[in-house]
Order: C-alpha cells, then sequence, then structure tokens
C-alpha cells in the first residue's frame, strides 16, 4: 500500500467537528485497526479539533481548522492545524499524567490526556503560519 | 437537544435521542439535567441506549451532574454501547460511575 492522504476543512465550531470523526473513524478501519482502536482514533481526532476551535479560536466560529489525514503502510497519521492562538506547550506535558484520582471529578482538561493515553506520538509545533498538533497511530504488523 | 424523562417513583430515568454527546451538546445537556436536580430529581437513572459517541465534553458533563447531586443523590448510567464503554474505561470514568447493562437493572440498583 502506498501513502495516502487527504485534508478535510472545518469552520471552527462544534457543530461541524463530529464529521470529521466519521470519517476518520472510517479510515482506521479501512487500515485494520480494530473498532476498539478505531472509535479511539475517532475519539482523538475530535479531542485535536475540540482543542483547536476551544483554545486557538476560544470557542468562536469563524476560523478554519484542517485535519490532514496520512495513511502509510505502517501507520496512520493525524495533523489538526489552525491559525487561532497557540496553545501553551506545556499543556501537553501537563497532559501526560495518568488519569487517577486526583483529576478523575474535573469536568474538564481531559481531552489532551486522551490524546496521549490513545495514541502513539503526539506533538505540537507552532509557527507564524499557524499551529499543528501530530497525532500518529501504529498499525497492525506496523 | 432531545431528552425523555420516564419517572419511576424512585428513580427519573432519562434518555437522550442523540447518537452523540460531544462538545457541541455538553452545555445543554449540563443544564438540562442540571434543571431537574434542581426540580427535585436526585436519583437518575441516565440511558445512554442510542449513544454511540461521547467526548470529553459530554463526559464533563456527566460528572457535573454527578457533583451537583451531591451525597444526598445518585446516577447510575446504563445502556452503554461499546465505543462508549471505551471512553469510559481509557478516562478510568469506570471507576466513577456506576454502569449498569440495562434500565431496569438501573432503576433496581436505586430502589435500595
Amino acid at each position: 500500500m502506498h501513502a495516502s492522504a487527504l485534508t478535510l476543512s472545518i469552520d471552527s465550531s462544534f457543530d461541524h467537528v463530529f464529521l470529521v470523526g466519521l470519517v476518520v473513524r472510517q479510515i482506521a478501519l479501512f487500515a485494520g485497526l480494530s473498532p476498539e482502536d478505531s472509535s479511539r482514533v475517532e475519539l482523538c481526532a475530535v479531542e485535536a479539533v475540540n482543542n483547536a476551535i476551544q483554545h486557538a479560536y476560544e470557542g468562536r466560529p469563524g476560523g478554519v481548522v484542517e485535519v490532514h489525514v496520512r495513511l502509510e503502510p505502517t501507520a496512520l497519521h493525524l495533523e489538526v492545524r489552525d491559525r487561532g492562538r497557540p496553545m501553551d506547550p506545556q499543556r501537553l506535558e501537563v497532559a501526560e499524567l495518568p488519569f487517577d484520582e486526583r483529576t478523575l471529578l474535573d469536568e474538564s482538561g481531559r481531552g489532551l490526556r486522551i490524546l496521549r493515553a490513545a495514541m502513539d506520538e503526539v506533538s505540537y509545533h507552532s509557527a507564524p503560519a499557524g499551529n499543528c498538533l501530530r497525532l500518529s497511530k501504529r498499525l497492525p504488523g506496523g | 437537544m432531545e431528552l425523555e424523562c420516564s419517572d419511576m417513583g424512585t428513580a427519573l430515568v432519562v434518555r437522550t435521542r442523540e447518537r452523540r454527546l460531544d462538545a457541541r451538546l455538553a452545555s445543554e445537556f449540563k443544564d438540562r439535567i442540571g434543571q431537574l436536580i434542581e426540580a427535585g430529581h436526585r436519583r437518575i437513572v441516565l440511558s445512554l441506549a442510542g449513544v454511540d459517541f461521547v467526548d470529553s465534553s459530554g463526559l464533563g458533563a456527566i460528572v457535573s451532574c454527578l457533583k451537583k447531586l451531591g451525597p444526598a443523590g445518585d446516577l447510575v448510567i446504563c445502556e452503554v454501547a461499546d465505543g462508549v464503554q471505551q471512553m469510559f474505561k481509557l478516562t478510568r470514568m469506570d471507576r466513577v460511575f456506576r454502569i449498569l447493562p440495562t434500565e431496569a437493572e438501573g432503576v433496581a440498583a436505586l430502589s435500595v
């Protein structure tokens, strides 16, 4: 299988995020991930886009969120790009903390930790042209 | 969002007709359940039948309801789809919520 890629683009409104999730889930299933892992990848795509809308655009519509999906023989890569306010990289470091008793009853703050728990690689890059959250999931046999 | 409620005497069963409990609906869900709690319903069975996706915002809204109920109240979740169950497990929320297979078991659990 050669690498294949597509880019999804939505307005920065929570109303459209589910469409990204549905597409990513189908690609994950096609790539050979189990239904459970495909659900997790869908969840991560949604969380990453929600994070961009909430933090880069402060929950306001009118911005652009792009999700670049790249399917390689050994891994599925997602890049969530926005042109809003950069995220404090420290938030991703804090997200390495496990889900434990101290945070179980928090009403927010789970999104990035879900990415850390469910994906094999998570990184964030900010540049003048925009911000990019990269997620990778190894495929079976990859 | 569409919520359907059945007062079973000892507990209020709340069902949603939405397929996804996510950031789009989390705030409204939290407010609507909050209103039910303020109206005096302290024992709630939340049926997630037909819900095939919950994100961290949806989860946060359910946590908020649990906290609003306080120590005198109780919340049981039932009819949870496999994918949603995975999400509860991933975030360890399966340790916070009582999750039961059916509505009847949820109502029974709150009747004792």
